[in-house]
């Protein structure tokens, strides 16, 4: 079943780079992208619904940690994908991409969520790597796809500072493999498979441990755009094509979170402190702080949603490394919410910069006049992403301050709070005024809703949902996965 | 043997911060895989017999790092032909000797202060340490692009050497697919550089710097 998970959008892909017609092309993406959301989904029910083990599994590995990454994946890679066509037919138009390109532009796409899927799934930390090196490689060639100078520049400073960074997680790697192999003998496989680590990790080295954790985060870190490592992450995110960038900050930067948590574990294990927590919430409160000038100050619509990841990453990183069950559950919840909040924003941002031509938030005037309905959605968006009520981002982000204060005092929870309230008027300061002005004539048109608006509409739906109603299952599952990741650290 | 395949490692290195011309340090860079290559060899040896782990990861090793790519940057290089006077933003004595404080960084302090707790034969992970910082500093000091391609791949020599000298190599999938992906990073690198030099006529990174703020 997991395999499937690789060789569906593998095999998407294979297929996508085939020379077909755009009609064909578009056909491929849509059936390739539900199938692999299907399964996934269902591999995720089963696992967090009706608690089936996978322990069978040498290469492949799902818990309940790597279920929430997969649904991730999953909801937002399904809906990118399925918004792309449209968002492709009209760079054709409009003369972006020849549309001889767009097999290819599809082909990417799957790779690069299969590599995503093998990052969660793999049970081999070194293997983690590999994939989380790939999917470098892959989005790279999707961020300069446009072959203009600005999306070279950006996917060329992409390449290279994430593959120089994620080198520093070589090195941890390594010290873990020897941490390893002094336990297990010269153990081969087994030394970095972490299903297997976790149980004997006491016995690491805690000395060795420490060290790899310093190198696992400033590599990853670079990777999920931790605060002075970021510089990649605007100029990906604001000159990739839309529905990459969706991918990219719903999804990609989550991956590197997900190597993190893991490795943040097996440190507290081996350390038997929370050395690495107190790291994870130096840089995540780096983050917080250090993106606040650039979301003031911002002209571009696609730079501020990107600073704004850099923001909720390090909220994410600060509630890893607060543990507990309020931190855990805070940092799973606002995981979800953010990747679904973004990946609204960005979709429904690129349908906007599409029609004004352009991404700057002092020409997108009357954005509710022009296209109603995305118009509409992106102010709710913008709204939920700054963690407004009811929806679940203002949840998870005061579940993750009341840890902050339970735990670190007055200090840490003003910090965290005031950095969230900035952001949040920053936000709606930009929103409003693109919302609530006039229209320049020229633009005038109608928007007919269509299956698109459903897709970025739907997030939206979700994240209002939490605040109002929550049901009891989902509530109970996701208690259950905070309660196991309490019990993996002990 | 491998001490000296060692000083090989890190001298050819070193060299490569001296040279001004590019194909100077592909030739240089494509020797110190094949020392590498030689170290996997031998330390396989040293093992007892045929060690096969070994033995596929050195010849993986003269496959990619010694012939694959640096053919590939040499006709690069004599393609795209970045004749203009791009190059150094260090001169070269400088850097020469900027790269010789890093060596003597890693021996007398990373390795045997910062990295204490890792209790291995220090000699080669010290030449590895060199390396990669030697190759961060490569990409630094240097502004085209094709240069930056031939600082991560000194790194990530450097990487591999690593691993060898702190436990002897990660098991082989992880090391075939570090190969993998260093191919295919390389490639994917090659045809952005391409790209590059058609929009904007010129190898500098210097043109790329629209993207601010």
């Amino acid at each position: 079943m997991l395999y499937l998970l690789l060789i569906i959008p593998l095999f998407t892909a294979g297929i996508a780079f085939l020379p077909l017609r755009v009609k064909q092309w578009e056909r491929v993406n849509i059936i390739g992208a539900l199938l692999t959301g299907v399964v996934a989904l269902y591999s995720v029910i089963d696992i967090l619904y009706f608690r089936q083990t996978f322990d069978e599994y040498r290469f492949l590995i799902i818990d309940d940690l790597s279920a929430i990454f997969i649904f991730i994946i999953a909801v937002v890679g399904t809906i990118c994908c399925l918004y792309t066509v449209e968002y492709l037919r009209k760079d054709v138009t409009r003369g972006e991409v020849e549309e001889r390109r767009t097999g290819r532009f599809f082909g990417l796409l799957h790779l690069f969520i299969a590599t995503m899927y093998l990052t969660v799934l793999a049970d081999n930390l070194g293997v983690m790597w590999v994939a989380i090196e790939a999917t470098t490689i892959v989005s790279a060639l999707l961020v300069g796809f446009y072959r203009k100078k600005e999306g070279l520049e950006a996917a060329w400073k992409y390449l290279i500072i994430c593959t120089v960074g994620i080198a520093f997680a070589m090195l941890g790697i390594i010290l873990t493999n020897h941490a390893a192999s002094l336990i297990t003998g010269a153990g081969g496989e087994v030394s970095l498979s972490w299903h297997m680590l976790y149980p004997v990790a006491d016995k690491l080295d805690p000395s060795l441990m420490k060290l790899a954790f310093i190198f696992i985060v400033v590599g990853y870190g670079t990777k999920a755009g931790l605060f002075p490592l970021h510089t990649w992450l605007p100029d990906a995110h604001s000159q990739a094509p839309s529905p990459v960038s969706a991918i990219l900050s719903g999804v990609l930067l989550n991956c590197a979170i997900y190597a993190l948590i893991r490795f943040h574990q097996l440190t507290v294990l081996a350390t038997n402190s929370n050395y690495s927590g107190q790291i994870l919430i130096g840089f995540g409160l780096l983050s917080m702080v250090g993106a606040l000038p650039f979301i003031l100050v911002q002209k571009d619509i696609k730079r501020l949603l990107a600073y704004s990841s850099v923001e909720h990453v390090g909220i994410i990183i600060v509630a890893i490394g607060l543990g507990g069950f309020l931190g855990y559950m805070g940092a799973l919840l606002h995981l979800i919410n953010h990747s679904l909040g973004k990946a609204t924003l960005f979709l429904s941002a690129g349908t906007l910069a599409q029609e004004y031509r352009s991404k700057y938030m002092h020409k997108m005037q009357g954005i509710g006049q022009l296209l109603p309905i995305t118009g509409t959605v992106f102010l709710v968006g913008l709204f939920a992403i700054a963690g407004a009520p009811p929806f679940g981002l203002f949840f998870s982000e005061m579940s993750i301050a009341s840890r902050g204060f339970q735990v670190h005092g007055f200090s840490l929870g003003i910090i965290f709070l005031m950095a969230v309230a900035i952001v949040f008027t920053g936000l709606i300061y930009f929103g409003g005024k693109m919302y609530f002005s006039d229209l320049p004539n020229r633009y005038r048109q109608k928007e007919p809703l269509s299956l698109n608006h459903m897709l970025i509409i739907l997030p939206v739906c979700f994240l209002a949902m939490q605040g109002i109603y929550m049901p009891e299952v989902i509530q109970n599952i996701f208690i259950e996965v905070v309660h196991y990741l309490i019990g993996e650290v002990g | 043997m491998i001490n000296i395949l060692g000083n090989i490692f890190l001298v050819t290195g070193l060299l490569m911060l001296s040279g001004r011309k590019m194909k100077t340090a592909i030739i240089l860079l494509a020797m110190q895989s094949l020392s590498l290559s030689m170290i996997a060899f031998f330390s396989g040896y040293a093992l007892g017999g045929l060690n096969w782990h070994m033995f596929i990861i050195g010849s993986l090793t003269i496959l990619v790092k010694v012939i694959a790519l640096p053919v590939l940057l040499y006709r690069l290089v004599n393609e795209l032909n970045p004749n203009e006077p791009i190059g150094l933003s260090v001169k070269s004595l400088l850097s020469f000797s900027v790269g010789i404080v890093l060596v003597l960084f890693s021996y007398s302090y990373v390795v045997p202060e910062f990295l204490s707790s890792i209790h291995v034969d220090s000699y080669l992970l010290s030449a590895a340490l060199s390396s990669i910082l030697l190759g961060c500093f490569y990409m630094i000091s240097r502004s085209c692009v094709l240069d930056q391609i031939i600082g991560i791949i000194l790194m990530e020599n450097g990487l591999f050497l690593s691993s060898l000298a702190i436990t002897g190599g990660m098991p082989l999938i992880v090391e075939l697919g570090i190969f993998f992906d260093i191919l295919v990073g390389v490639l994917v690198m090659v045809g952005i550089t391409y790209q590059i030099k058609n929009s904007c006529q010129s190898l500098d990174i210097k043109n790329l710097n629209r993207l601010r703020g």
